[in-house]
């Protein structure tokens, strides 16, 4: 592995994760494992000084009955009955003249000469000697008695070090499992850890490449980094859809702009290639105007159309009175109406409210009406409702015009299509799209059925916010 | 009169300033944002006509700038885009106006003069008079020289703007967005409906016809 290689590698999150999480681990256990040692050492140290100072007592109270005798009857009484552990006993008279000395075997070791006789000025004192090789310590503790003598009892850690020496290997040899198994842990938990995550950075890589149906496989586990991987693929269907949709609406926006466009250059060419009068080319060139015009409305109407589908569509949601939308549209279209003798009547509640685009929804009502309008002959009449249904406000335009042929009616709300009827209106043939796209952007439906007169009934139903 | 045009396409940026001159305007024309923002601060202009997208300097950034040196330039912008958003944002930015490209040429005048009328502070007229043709705005009454017009609210509507914009035309557009304020263009012939029902009641005893179609452009009200 070239250096480089590993400078990276230990950048990367699983070493990093494997870095830390080993170091708390094994910090820890190292720190209990010392914790342990202090305690363990510091009670076995405890329990050392506790029996000096139990046979300090015991053996001053015999001092006490009878001098140095009695204490070294009583020490012979504890050597016979084999319950005394080897103590260091000493008298030193008032004098400074050592009385009495009982030294147990292997205790050549230890320099009793330091022990000295003249510190007689505190009653209790501890003193730690040093043997003269190794790291052996006498503890030796001097009580002064009634009489002035000094009585020394004394006894070696040398038990107690064995012990921590023994401790000291066992944690040794737990320290080096701990790092094992610290390291090895932490090295197993982030790979698998990191697994989803190397699988989703895998995903991006391969639609990188090129496969945008890549996927990350989900492990149902139902786990943050399974939710992660579930939102992923979601979000990447949705970009699919998007993309599909855009694609598609490109398409349909070439195909569709291809007649107007066709019927502006004929009309430039027309008047292009004869010699025309003056005001025949103005014509033409008004003619240009038109064209061209007709041809933005067709473009703005297709983007709009496809925005509401693919769901990019800005709506400034409001809350919108839904009789004073019903009645501006109407007004929009009352000379019209009048002209062609139509009669528009409304009907709506007055206090049903929506959340909906303001202008958007006006547009809506505008295409529907234009709709039954102009397929509506002389003399008839368009009934405009609007009430709530359950939680729906639902808006309904009932024409007696032409009314829709069944099998017309899946296809009527599809771009460009227009009846067989209709044909020679005047119009873009995209109202109704623009109709279903916008209200199913608001999350409405839409529908359409045939009235009993013969007419058709357009109906919108849009939810109502707060009303179930 | 003077106006600035900064506008870094020369095709539209010629066709812009022949026309503002044939409409009485003396222009003066910066193909990029820092001769324009230069320009604008240096001579008192009286509108600035300006498109987003521009070379060094954008346009918003244009407009700023003269807004935070306390200059009240009524400036109209131009932009290809479209949606709300834009919109919002050119106007946040302190311009006045807003027009999506492509445009009628007739409705940048028309706001040029509205845009201009504002900023002047001008009193509002009572009544607007072209030739024998006077509409009381305060009564709201109509009269062509001795004959009373009866006219109905949107007719009425429609007449107090061609008139308010007399001898210039209006698009479609437009008055759809001051007669009934609608943003769409409907594909129903509604505006000519309605001029057809002004006309019958304005013009259909006379002789001399005031209300004219411009083809391609719109309506205008002059004089006959």
């Amino acid at each position: 592995m070239s250096f480089e290689r590993l400078r990276r590698s230990t950048r990367t999150v699983g070493f990093r994760l494997t870095a830390w999480s080993s170091s708390f681990f094994v910090v820890g256990s190292l720190a209990l494992v010392g914790l342990a040692y202090v305690v363990v050492s510091s009670s076995l140290r405890q329990r050392d000084d506790e029996a000096i100072v139990h046979e300090s007592v015991e053996l001053a109270a015999q001092y006490r009955l009878g001098g140095v005798s009695t204490l070294s009857q009583e020490l012979e009484h504890q050597e016979r009955l084999g319950t005394s552990e080897p103590f260091l006993v000493r008298v030193i008279d008032r004098h400074g003249v050592l009385v009495f000395r009982r030294t147990p075997e292997r205790w050549g070791e230890f320099d009793l000469d330091h022990l000295g006789s003249e510190n007689r000025h505190p009653e209790t004192e501890w003193i730690s000697l040093p043997a003269r090789r190794g790291d052996k310590v006498v503890d030796v503790k001097s009580t002064l008695m009634p009489d002035g003598a000094l009585l020394q009892v004394g006894k070696t850690t040398e038990d107690r070090a064995a012990i921590m020496q023994r401790f000291r290997a066992i944690a040794a040899g737990i320290t080096i499992a701990v790092l094992g198994v610290g390291v090895g842990g932490g090295l197993l938990l982030t790979a698998w850890a990191l697994r989803p995550l190397r699988q989703i950075i895998d995903t991006v890589r391969a639609i990188e490449g090129g496969a945008m149906n890549a996927r990350v496989p989900r492990r149902q586990t139902g786990d943050e980094l399974d939710e992660l991987g579930g939102l992923f693929n979601s979000m990447l269907d949705r970009i699919a859809f998007l993309i599909a949709g855009m694609r598609g609406s490109l398409d349909t926006v070439a195909h569709d702009l291809r007649t107007p466009v066709a019927r502006l250059r004929g009309v430039a060419e027309l008047a292009l290639r004869s010699d025309q009068r003056p005001e025949a080319l103005q014509q033409a060139l008004a003619d240009c105007i038109e064209e061209s015009d007709q041809l933005l409305t067709m473009l703005n109407t297709l983007m709009d159309i496809s925005e509401a589908e693919t769901g990019t569509l800005k709506l400034a949601l409001e809350p919108v009175n839904v009789a004073a939308i019903v009645e501006a549209a109407v007004d929009l279209y009352r000379h019209v109406a009048e002209d062609k003798q139509i009669v528009v009547s409304t009907a709506s509640d007055p206090a049903l409210w929506l959340m909906a685009d303001r202008s958007r929804l006006r547009q809506v009502l505008a295409n529907l009406l234009d709709n039954a309008i102009k397929y509506t002959p002389a003399g008839g009449r368009v009934d405009v409702e609007a009430a709530s249904r359950q939680n729906l406000a639902v808006i309904s335009v009932k024409d007696t015009g032409i009314g829709v042929m069944a099998h017309e009616a899946p296809r009527i709300w599809d771009r460009l299509y227009r009846g067989a009827h209709g044909r020679s209106e005047r119009g873009l043939g995209l109202g109704l799209s623009l109709v279903r796209a916008i209200v199913m952007a608001h999350g409405g439906r839409v529908d359409v059925s045939g009235a009993s007169g013969g007419g058709a009934i357009f109906t919108i139903a849009l939810p109502v916010p707060g009303a179930d | 009169m003077r106006i600035l045009v900064i506008e870094d396409d020369t095709t539209l940026a010629r066709f812009v300033m022949k026309g503002l001159r044939e409409a009485g305007f003396a222009v003066d024309h910066a193909g990029n944002g820092e001769d324009g923002l230069g320009l604008a601060l240096s001579i008192p202009y009286d509108a600035a006509v300006v498109d987003i997208m521009l070379p060094r300097l954008d346009g918003l950034a244009v407009i700023e700038e003269l807004r935070r040196n306390k200059l009240t330039t009524p400036v109209i912008v131009l932009s290809a885009k479209r949606s709300v958003d834009d919109r919002i944002r050119g106007l946040h930015s302190g311009s006045d106006d807003y027009m999506t490209k492509p445009f009628a040429f007739a409705e940048l005048v028309a706001r040029i003069h509205a845009l201009m009328r504002r900023a002047s502070g001008a009193t509002e007229p009572t009544r607007l008079t072209v030739g024998e043709l006077v509409v009381d705005l305060l009564a709201r009454t109509v009269s062509r020289g001795a004959k009373r017009v009866e006219l109905q609210t949107r007719e009425f509507a429609l007449l107090e703007y061609l008139m308010r914009n007399a001898g210039r035309p209006v698009s479609k557009t437009m008055i759809l967005q001051h007669v009934w304020n609608f943003d769409f263009d409907p594909q129903t012939n509604i505006v000519e409906v309605l001029v057809s029902r002004l006309r019958t009641k304005v013009d259909a005893d006379f002789t001399d016809k005031m209300i004219h179609t411009v083809r391609g452009v719109g309506y205008v009200v002059r004089t006959p």
